[in-house]
């Protein structure tokens, strides 16, 4: 049932999320071009306004990845819709991480997506050089390997548990908002500073090592943050 | 072990106590009515039963199950509002439903939706508010549910659509079932029921078979109520 659960949650955060990143990349080609004409016809109208639309694309494409995915776990597990999600045959459990996981894809993909439309955005200008590649992969490759298979896991091990962690701080947050059958909205941003602060008070114990703090401490924020939230729909469920 | 069971079950929000003390035992093969005035309670015993309320006291259990994951695909809800997804069409509803309840019946669906010309193709936000909720009874009574709740499935359908809505009923549950029906237009449920239950502030007032209940009375369920609940 997990998968079914997230087979529909990644096709209904697709509809939104595809035109984005499909506008993203064209804006690049567009911003790419204009940047190539320019430095051969001397105007800066074209780049400033290819590169401005090209930026509030980018920025579109994070911020609408996330509150697409804030306000679907909203909607479908305290809104209207959760009248429908919260009776099929699934466990809460699976409901929340059907969820989080749909919505780590989707950064993930938005990641993938501003990555490419950097390179597509250099080659549309001619500033992109092949040559550099194909005659010095040695360069590139030392460039990683200055890094251990360590130093990259735990980075990578970092970023994920700190997304996962902000995304259950967030889903913990409207939990304990919709309690409040007036004002939920405003109860639950309240709720996440409150349980901000509280996470910044108490987690935080002295180590040598920086980034295994902040892994450990991010994990016990995400596992403490899933406990509110599975506890307040399993124990307070008071859907209106 | 009855189907439906509450066994002294109360529910409070705050200070205001919803449900006071219910007990109540429904078994299989019936159409239940579940018949009180705006705020007796009903809707509030219907969403402790799908797990979209907590017990504040004592217990609710379907089949001898507490409402979860298990019960819920035994349990057929229709809501007394409307909460499929608007982008989704008709054909996207029915693989939904079909991948999460292996007692949907897909055949039956597309009868009772072509019977009304409800295009498959369809988005849900294109349709009208009575189409949609038609299509939303239609998915419900499609499955070969152990239980329906219905609540309040008339309240918001003109009385010429009534009929339909109640022949869809009549005509597609399971006769092993247990259906209950919630509503306060007791005149257009009353002809279908096997089983009454009075409920009021929180309280159930009556339990009584249908036919014995008129008999007893020498009146319709319908008069019986308004003499009942008379302000």
């Amino acid at each position: 049932m997990f998968g079914k659960l997230l087979k529909y949650e990644m096709k209904a955060i697709s509809r939104t999320m595809l035109p984005i990143y499909l506008l993203t990349l064209v804006s690049s080609v567009f911003a790419g071009a204009s940047i190539g004409y320019s430095s051969n016809n001397a105007s800066s109208f074209l780049p400033a306004t290819g590169l401005t639309a090209y930026t509030i694309l980018v920025g579109l494409t994070f911020g609408v990845c996330l509150f697409v995915n804030i306000l679907r776990f909203r909607d479908d597990l305290f809104g209207k819709k959760a009248y429908s999600t919260l009776t099929l045959p699934v466990s809460l459990p699976s409901h929340i991480f059907a969820k989080l996981l749909a919505s780590t894809i989707w950064m993930f993909f938005s990641s993938v997506i501003f990555i490419t439309s950097i390179i597509i955005l250099t080659i549309a200008a001619g500033k992109f050089n092949p040559a550099f590649i194909i005659e010095n992969p040695q360069k590139i490759i030392d460039q990683f390997t200055r890094l251990s298979s360590k130093d990259l896991a735990m980075a990578a091990g970092i970023i994920l548990t700190s997304f996962i962690s902000s995304m259950m701080h967030i889903y913990a947050s409207i939990a304990v908002g919709y309690q409040f059958h007036q004002h939920p909205l405003l109860a639950s941003i309240i709720a996440y500073i409150v349980t901000g602060v509280i996470s910044i008070a108490f987690i935080n114990f002295s180590v040598d090592d920086l980034a295994m703090f902040m892994l450990v401490s991010r994990s016990i924020e995400a596992v403490i943050f899933f406990g509110i939230c599975y506890g307040i729909m399993r124990f307070h469920m008071n859907l209106e | 072990m009855s189907r439906f069971e509450c066994h002294a079950l109360t529910k409070k929000y705050g200070q205001t106590t919803a449900l006071d003390n219910i007990e109540l035992s429904l078994e299989a093969g019936q159409i239940v009515g579940l018949l009180g005035p705006n705020g007796s309670g009903k809707t509030t015993l219907i969403k402790i039963a799908n797990n979209l309320l907590t017990v504040t006291e004592g217990s609710l259990t379907i089949e001898g199950l507490k409402p979860g994951k298990q019960t819920k695909s035994m349990v057929a809800y229709l809501p007394d509002q409307e909460c499929l997804p608007g982008f989704m069409n008709v054909n996207d509803l029915i693989r939904y439903y079909k991948d999460f309840f292996s007692d949907f019946n897909e055949y039956k669906c597309r009868k009772m939706l072509d019977s009304l010309d409800i295009s498959h193709k369809m988005t849900l936000k294109k349709m009208s508010k009575g189409t949609r909720e038609k299509v939303q009874l239609i998915m419900t009574m499609s499955r070969d549910a152990q239980i329906y709740l219905l609540d309040e499935p008339i309240a918001g359908v003109d009385p010429a659509a009534r009929d339909y809505v109640l022949n869809t009923i009549i005509n597609n549950y399971s006769p092993k079932a247990l259906v209950i029906i919630s509503t306060h237009l007791i005149a257009d449920v009353e002809p279908i029921l096997d089983d009454i239950v009075f409920i009021n502030n929180g309280h159930i007032v009556l339990h009584q078979n249908a036919d014995d209940l008129r008999e007893e009375h020498g009146m319709s369920v319908d008069a019986y109520f308004r003499e009942t609940f008379r302000y």
